[in-house]
Order: C-alpha cells, then structure tokens, then sequence
C-alpha cells in the first residue's frame, strides 16, 4: 500500500469516482484541437491584425486556455470538474480517496453516472484489482488511441444529489 | 465544378485563390472539430457557467463557416491584413484601372506584385500558368491543391508588404 503522499499524486488525474481524467475530451481532445486552430491562425497572421476584429481578443485569450490541459481542465481533485458534483461531495465527507474503497460502491449516484459512462462500474473493479499503478499505465495507453469517454457516452444520465 | 458566377469570386484580384487560404480551407474545419468536440463534451450547456465562454463561442462559431470567416476580397470581405476592403493597393488599382485580374494587365507583375510574391512565392508562375491555361483548368487546378490540404501560409515567406504606389 502506497504512503498517502505517493498515493496523492498517483490520484491526480483519478476523479473520485473513477474516471481517468485523459480519457476526458477537456484534457484529452480539446486541448489538441484547440492547439491546432491555435497554430494556424497563427500562421495566418491573426495574432498581429487579429484585434481589429471584433470578438477576437477574448476569443484568442480562450482558445489559448483551451489549449493547455492544465487550463482546460485541472482535475476535480485540483478545482476542475463540475462545481456541483454531487459524488465528490460524499466522497470528502467521507474521507475517501476512491469511491470504488466505499462499502456502499456501486452506490446509487455511480450507478446513475455508470449509464452514461458505461465503462465506469468495470473500470473501477479493475482498479481495485490491478492497483493505481498498473491501472493508470492501461489508462494512459488508451489516451494514445485517441479513444474519449465522449465518443462512447450514453444520454441522457443523471447523478442524483443525494 | 464552380458556378460561372462563382469563377471570379475566388480568386482574389491579385491572383491568389481564396481555396489555398488558411481562413477558408483549414480554420473552418479546426474550427468545427473543436466545436463538435466541445458539444459532445457538454459545453454548448455547461460552458454558460465560465466566463467570456459566450464571446469564445460566437467568434467560433463564425469561423467554422468559409463564407464568414473571410468571403474573399471580391465580396464585402477583405483579408484584415489588406486593412478592410478600401484599402488593399492591389485591389483598389485593379479596380481603378477595370482589370479582372492583375494578369491581364499589360503591367503585370508589377512591383507591388512582386513584393507579394516575395511572400506567396507561388504567385508569379501561378499567374503566369493561368494565362497559359486560362480561369476554367486553372480553377480545376487550384481546386486539386486545395484538396491535398495544401495552404499558402504553409510555404510563406515572411516579411513581406506591398508598397502603396
């Protein structure tokens, strides 16, 4: 069992529920699309007329944080994700790191979730199997196919508050 | 196959076709992968919560469309670079002096031609081709190119201007 500090930062792009935050299009797409319009407007020339154009000036200032992960989206360990998430609210009051280590996982929030992320409940149980360790390095290794959880994703799927 | 009234449209006065511009043929389409990518994830609805997500979203909305993002210099849009639609020297000779394309002109290639074939360094031979080949093969040509993914910023040299007179 890893040291809660290791444990911490091999977590960092873990949400609480499970989801491996590469595999996010915030993270894992739009940062690159976002970087290749970026590119060739530069090419074009916009950043040096682009601001006698209405709108481009808070447009360009967007894209350009659209086109870091980091900005795009740090985490919901680290301020990103949706502010109102219910699961991550239990999951800190509970003191957990992992919803998959709560006796109630599947809870009925993660099966509300699991609808539209099909792949959660097997993710997670493979998680807990494998280890943090081996399970990111399958994690980052779908990253690279280019695969998102949005190509897959059912709707609609809700995550009750409480 | 462009239309007959479309055959001049595209093709800037200049010589440079509107296809090979980056504005047209490349920005559009970067523009509108990132914009699917972003409603699949949600932020056509979520992204109302983040702050100027609103003004991101329209100017990216505008450029997923060719015809928005620059309709060529013959049609109310200009090149920004030009400095709007009065003043690019090239277009407005070209106009004061009723030629269709610079081409045509028994002064061709001017200097403010060759200052922009410093940059577009396709420029001059492509002129050249098209009064061998005339607009019709020309424009098929062009179209060709346009589909290999080619734009002209790709090969430009910089910096470039083109003199006032």
């Amino acid at each position: 069992m890893p040291g809660t500090k290791t444990k911490k930062a091999e977590l960092r792009l873990v949400t609480y529920c499970g989801l491996y935050c590469d595999l996010c299009s915030s993270r894992g797409r739009i940062p690159k699309q976002a970087s290749a319009l970026r590119e060739t407007m530069r090419k074009e020339g916009w950043e040096y007329w682009g601001n006698t154009v209405p709108g481009f000036k808070e447009f360009w200032k967007f894209l350009g944080g659209m086109s870091e992960p980091d900005k795009s989206c740090p985490g919901c360990r680290q301020g990103g994700g949706p502010p109102f998430c219910g699961i991550r609210k239990c999951a800190r009051a509970n003191g957990l790191d992992l919803c998959v280590e709560c006796k109630e996982w599947p809870c009925h929030r993660i099966e509300g979730l699991a609808v539209g992320y099909v792949n959660l409940i097997p993710d997670s149980q493979r998680l807990k199997r494998k280890g943090a360790a081996k399970w990111l390095k399958e994690q980052e290794a779908r990253a690279k196919t280019g695969f998102c959880y949005c190509d897959i994703r059912c709707q609609p799927y809700t995550v009750p508050d409480k | 196959m462009l239309k007959k009234k479309d055959k001049p449209r595209l093709v800037a006065h200049c010589g440079i076709y509107c296809g090979l511009c980056s504005s047209r043929n490349r920005m559009p389409q970067q523009a509108q992968a990132l914009r699917q990518t972003m409603r699949n994830g949600g932020w056509d609805s979520l992204g109302r919560e983040v702050n100027d997500f609103k003004e991101f979203w329209r100017f990216l909305n505008r450029i997923t469309d060719p015809e928005k993002s620059c309709p060529g210099c013959r049609t109310a849009g200009a090149p920004p670079f030009c400095g709007g639609p009065e003043s690019c020297d090239i277009r407005q000779c070209a106009l004061d002096r009723t030629v269709d394309l610079c081409v045509h002109c028994r002064d061709w290639p001017c200097a403010r031609i060759e200052r922009l074939a410093g940059a577009y360094v396709t420029l001059i031979a492509d002129g050249t081709r098209l009064k061998k080949i005339g607009l019709d093969k020309w424009l098929k040509e062009q179209e060709a190119r346009a589909k290999t993914g080619f734009c002209y910023c790709d090969i430009r040299c910089r910096p470039y201007a083109v003199p006032d007179k």
